[in-house]
């Protein structure tokens, strides 16, 4: 105070030599490194600035200087600011933690009436005692369920086709809501996965006054979707499209969902499957790669494919997809959209398949027809298949302590913290990716794995790179990218 | 005069003693007023000589012709008067005190170095004689937080005697820098208070040679950083200029990385005076050479969710693609128009320029030529009938408005607002001609429907020039149909309850309306945040260059929409 005098910029220079801040760092293009921090930021600045920058050289007041301090790669000064903004992203991109189990999902039976060759569990059986989630076991489940602190969860029923066991379904639905009027009412999302073989009037008017959601499988247009998901009748592709239709009239658009899987022979047709959503009204796509658990070990010979093949066919699909965005169509690839919000964006992605800590029991339980408990929808497949190694408890006979505070999850979080997970540890796009210590255990023996040789880690490093690579080609595929964060279509 | 005096203006008489303690009685007769014991002042543009008056005198004062009742005089011990509020003005401030912190090298009111502590009694007098109905009211200085403890007995008296005012605070946020002060801030629990405060650049350095002191950066941040942590509101503001061009997109980024809680961002067009033109050379750019910047720096803020607008822009220098950001701020009675601008087809919409740009402005204003309106089309007939948006979504927006009262903005006929009123909800019908409205409710009444008529309230109100009348929070619903402007969102966001639905249709494309209506994807990308869309429909129309949409859409206020929990951004 009391000044009188304008004083120039040099006064304002820092006074101290600069110090680095922790990142990770990659090769990027020929002439340039990708810098990303702890926090999420990154930054690309040519191979000779990388030099500079990492021999204290770069000169201060440089524009690279600038932007390295504004994103918190460097500092060079005693100010606090940077470090507290540091720790504030930190915490605010490990907000998905907070609230600890949100996603629960029930398998209400195993039975269905569909055959798939990819499918993880299902059977074809009317043995509803055997295959079926009884009332005893549904209301112990729920009391875990409400055990969860978080205020806002998801319910969601799985199979099996759950509409076989439509009356378990409602059961939950109802007892779920007549339970929620204590004082810290939760919020609670119902989603159907189904099929929708089944759909009828009284179900979907049901979906409609519960406000249930619905997810629903579609692989492509009828040549695919149909081999792949066998039923008697062959029609699975019309039930499917109609249906979809009929749930869309009723639900709204918002409330009806679908997801694809690829098989080897989907390969070959990224346009079609796009063109396919495209005409059954959808804005969206997830591409999903098999997963290798369940049938879909068995039958990989003739549905499974090698990664690489399925990183081409992402690559080949995404391209398809900008390029009906660049002429005007507005139509988003939803595990691109994840990726970019973690690029992008400073705030929180729940996704329990891809986060560190993996969101096994910690984001997601599952709750098998038998009130056996599972870590993530993958554990129960691997159970099925012989293998109970991520049975967390039973609802019968184990305590909600006993289930998400015992031995088992606590290392399962432990060993998925890609910090500290050998080959992941020092790896640029660590902090857009996750850990599946699932995923490991079932494809390489042990819950660390192996990362040169992972399949998880060569779709995701392939992925990321190419996302990274695409935003900063140009202008264009960048305002698309930006839109999908929106979930709107800019024009600028 | 012996002391200072604070005081409300009245032109009329009053009767008793007690009420008279805070009026100036404003008396413009040549003849005396009577029995003129008790008043504060007794204030007139006479000479007054030879009157007998019972109160303090103060006679053949200058230019006090346009004062009204309930406006606010300060007149100090040598007789000079200063109006401290007018009632009628949407712009009244409070200059709590000349002394400043920083020493920005294009403040517009430059600090000086006194002592004037002791005017805090004045502003507290005068919050308690301002009318309680006053919309706005901006605390600006100086410095205002360097008052401390005052300050924030300043904010307590705005809440007590001004609860329905929206308290506006320019400051430069460093004092928050002290997390004491931003608890003790909050703790008032001001239910309507934003502090806009200045971030002029993404690095400590940059920003610290703007505001001219060491360590002002730091002290800022950290002092937002409090505030969230706190709840209370805040608005970021970059006036720009040669300084703070530069780096504008990435500080855009920066803003909405590091301080993604902030309320609303403001992307100011600099003001020519003041320390401006000691450092003209430093400052000057044209704004029709930092368009790009500018943007860029938008576009980043909008596309990551976050509310900007533009202000003290003239329309024919910003890029077409920022005149929905635009904001007509410069106040009615300070803004000029230049002889460029005659015949300007966006005229009205402009807020034109600062009395001060008369001497510098940009080289390159010139009328905007808009297409004319097609012969014989008229404007949009209003169809008879609700809006079947209205009537399919009516059961669940009066189930979420809690019994609170609907608006039905720009009502027409009102047929929109008798359905929801046929569905027991309340509503208040507000339209610039109420005239047609009035008509139904006199048919209801005088038919079998007397419950629905009575359920109506109606308000002539032009939402487009006037005030919003309306508080925070305070309705339970708001359907506007086919008179929309996209600056009316931050109006329906401030008065809407949580939870409560807004549900709006904008006029179809005719003639050149699409100069009022949004532009693709920006309606959704004001609503994002703060609400959840439930319905959202977009079409084309006007010139394909235009990029306007008509816009249909039904939105739930979210229930914490600055979703700022534990001192974490989320």
């Amino acid at each position: 105070m009391g000044q009188t005098q304008f004083q120039d910029r040099e006064r304002y220079q820092p006074a101290q030599s600069y110090r680095l801040l922790p990142f990770q760092f990659m090769q990027f293009g020929t002439d340039a490194r990708l810098l990303v921090n702890e926090v999420g930021e990154h930054a690309v600045i040519r191979e000779t600035d990388f030099s500079a920058f990492v021999r204290h050289e770069l000169r201060a007041g440089s524009d690279t200087y600038l932007d390295l301090k504004a994103k918190h790669f460097l500092f060079d000064s005693d100010a606090r600011a940077p470090f507290e903004l540091l720790a504030i992203k930190y915490r605010t991109r490990r907000a998905f933690l907070t609230g600890f189990t949100k996603l629960h999902i029930f398998v209400v039976t195993l039975r269905c009436e569909h055959s798939c060759p990819y499918c993880q569990v299902s059977r074809v059986s009317f043995d509803k005692a055997r295959f079926d989630m009884t009332a005893a076991t549904a209301s112990r489940t729920l009391d875990l369920v409400f055990r969860s602190p978080a205020p806002d969860i998801k319910i969601e029923f799985q199979g099996g086709e759950p509409l076989l066991n439509f009356e378990r379904v409602k059961h939950i639905i109802e007892e779920a809501e007549a339970r929620n009027t204590g004082a810290i009412k939760k919020s609670i999302e119902f989603v159907v996965c189904s099929n929708l073989a089944l759909l009828d009037h009284d179900i979907l008017e049901y979906f409609r006054v519960h406000n249930v959601f619905v997810s629903t499988s579609l692989d492509g247009p009828d040549f695919i979707h149909n081999a792949n998901r066998p039923r008697p009748g062959g029609n699975s592709h019309q039930l499917a499209t109609d249906n979809l239709r009929r749930a869309r009239e009723a639900l709204g658009e918002d409330h009806v969902s679908a997801l694809m899987t690829t098989t080897r022979a989907s390969l070959a047709y990224p346009h079609e499957i796009i063109d396919e959503y495209l005409k059954n009204g959808f804005r969206s796509i997830f591409l999903r790669p098999l997963s290798p658990y369940g049938f879909a070990v068995k039958t990989a010979r003739t549905t499974g494919y090698p990664i690489e093949d399925f990183v081409e066919f992402y690559k080949r699909a995404l391209a398809y997809v900008l390029a009906l965005n660049r002429a005007g169509t507005f139509f988003m690839e939803l595990y691109a959209r994840l990726i970019l919000m973690r690029i992008l964006s400073p705030f929180p992605t729940g996704y329990v398949d891809l986060q560190s800590p993996a969101g096994a029991g910690i984001g997601v339980a599952v709750y098998n027809y038998d009130g056996d408990v599972y870590a993530t929808d993958e554990s129960r497949m691997l159970a099925e298949m012989g293998d109970k190694q991520f049975k967390l408890g039973n609802v019968h006979s184990h305590s909600y302590e006993a289930i998400f505070g015992g031995e088992l999850l606590r290392s399962i979080v432990a060993s998925s913290c890609v910090e500290a997970m050998p080959g992941c540890a020092d790896c640029a796009f660590q902090t857009y990716c996750g850990g599946d210590p699932v995923h490991n255990y079932a494809t390489q023996g042990d819950l660390v794995g192996h990362r040169p040789t992972s399949d998880f880690h060569k779709k995701n490093f392939a992925i990321i790179k190419h996302l990274l690579e695409l935003y900063h080609s140009d202008g264009a595929t960048r305002d698309i990218f930006h839109s999908w964060l929106q979930n709107a279509h800019y024009s600028s | 005069m012996p002391s200072t005096v604070v005081a409300r203006i009245s032109t009329r008489a009053l009767p008793d003693d007690e009420a008279r303690r805070d009026v100036a009685l404003l008396w413009k007769e040549d003849r005396p007023p009577h029995d003129t014991g008790g008043y504060a002042a007794v204030i007139t543009p006479r000479q007054a000589t030879g009157w007998s008056v019972d109160s303090p005198l103060l006679s053949s004062v200058p230019g006090i012709d346009y004062l009204q009742d309930g406006d606010v005089i300060r007149a100090d011990p040598n007789g000079y008067v200063r109006t401290v509020y007018r009632r009628n003005s949407p712009n009244n401030f409070i200059l709590t005190t000349d002394r400043c912190n920083s020493y920005c090298l294009m403040c517009s009111q430059p600090p000086r170095q006194i002592d004037d502590s002791a005017r805090i009694k004045e502003h507290l007098r005068l919050i308690s004689l301002i009318d309680p109905e006053t919309n706005e009211l901006v605390i600006t200085g100086g410095e205002p937080t360097l008052l401390k403890d005052d300050f924030i007995r300043l904010i307590e008296r705005c809440k007590e005697r001004l609860p329905h005012t929206a308290i506006h605070v320019l400051t430069n946020g460093r004092m928050f820098y002290y997390r004491r002060f931003a608890e003790r801030l909050a703790a008032v629990g001001h239910p309507d208070l934003m502090l806009g405060i200045p971030v002029y650049s993404d690095v400590d350095s940059e920003h610290d040679y703007v505001v001219q002191a060491k360590g002002a950066f730091e002290e800022t941040i950290l002092g937002l950083h409090n505030l969230a942590r706190y709840n209370v509101p805040v608005e970021i503001r970059v006036v720009l200029h040669a300084a703070t061009c530069r780096r504008l997109p990435k500080t855009a980024e920066f803003i909405a990385r590091n301080l993604p809680f902030a309320a609303q961002v403001v992307l100011m067009g600099m003001e020519m005076v003041g320390f401006v033109h000691k450092n003209l050379s430093e400052l000057w750019i044209d704004p029709h050479d930092y368009q790009a910047e500018l943007r860029e720096a938008t576009w980043t803020l909008a596309r990551l969710g976050m509310r900007v607008w533009i202000y003290n822009h003239q329309l024919c220098v910003l890029d077409r693609e920022l005149w929905p950001f635009s904001k007509k701020s410069i106040s009615d009675w300070k803004n000029i128009y230049l002889e460029e601008c005659n015949g300007c087809g966006v005229r009205n919409e402009c807020g034109g320029f600062f009395e001060s740009a008369a001497k510098k402005h940009s080289a390159h204003i010139s009328a905007v030529v808009q297409p004319q309106r097609e012969q014989g089309e008229a404007e949009s007939a209003e169809p008879a009938g609700a809006s079947p948006l209205v009537s399919s979504s009516a059961a669940k927006m009066i189930a979420a408005a809690g019994g609170a009262p609907f608006l039905d903005v720009g009502c027409g006929r009102g047929a929109d607002a008798i359905l929801l009123a046929e569905h027991g909800a309340a509503v208040l019908c507000l339209d610039k001609d109420i005239s047609k409205v009035q008509a139904q409710q006199q048919l209801l009444a005088e038919s079998s429907r007397r419950d629905v008529a009575e359920r109506l309230t109606l308000k002539q109100l032009d939402v487009l020039r006037e005030p919003w009348p309306f508080g925070p929070r305070t309705v339970g619903g708001i359907i506007n149909i086919r008179c929309f402007l996209p600056s009316l969102m931050r109006f329906f966001e401030h008065s809407l309850l949580p939870g409560g639905y807004l549900c709006v249709e904008t006029a179809q494309g005719h003639g050149r309306n699409y100069l009022d209506l949004p532009k693709a994807g920006q309606m959704r990308a004001m609503l994002e945040a703060g609400f959840d869309l439930e319905a959202y429909e977009e079409r084309a129309v006007g010139p394909a260059q235009s990029d306007a949409v008509a816009v249909r859409l039904l939105a739930r206020k979210k229930i914490s929409y600055r979703a700022v929990l534990d001192g974490e951004l989320r």
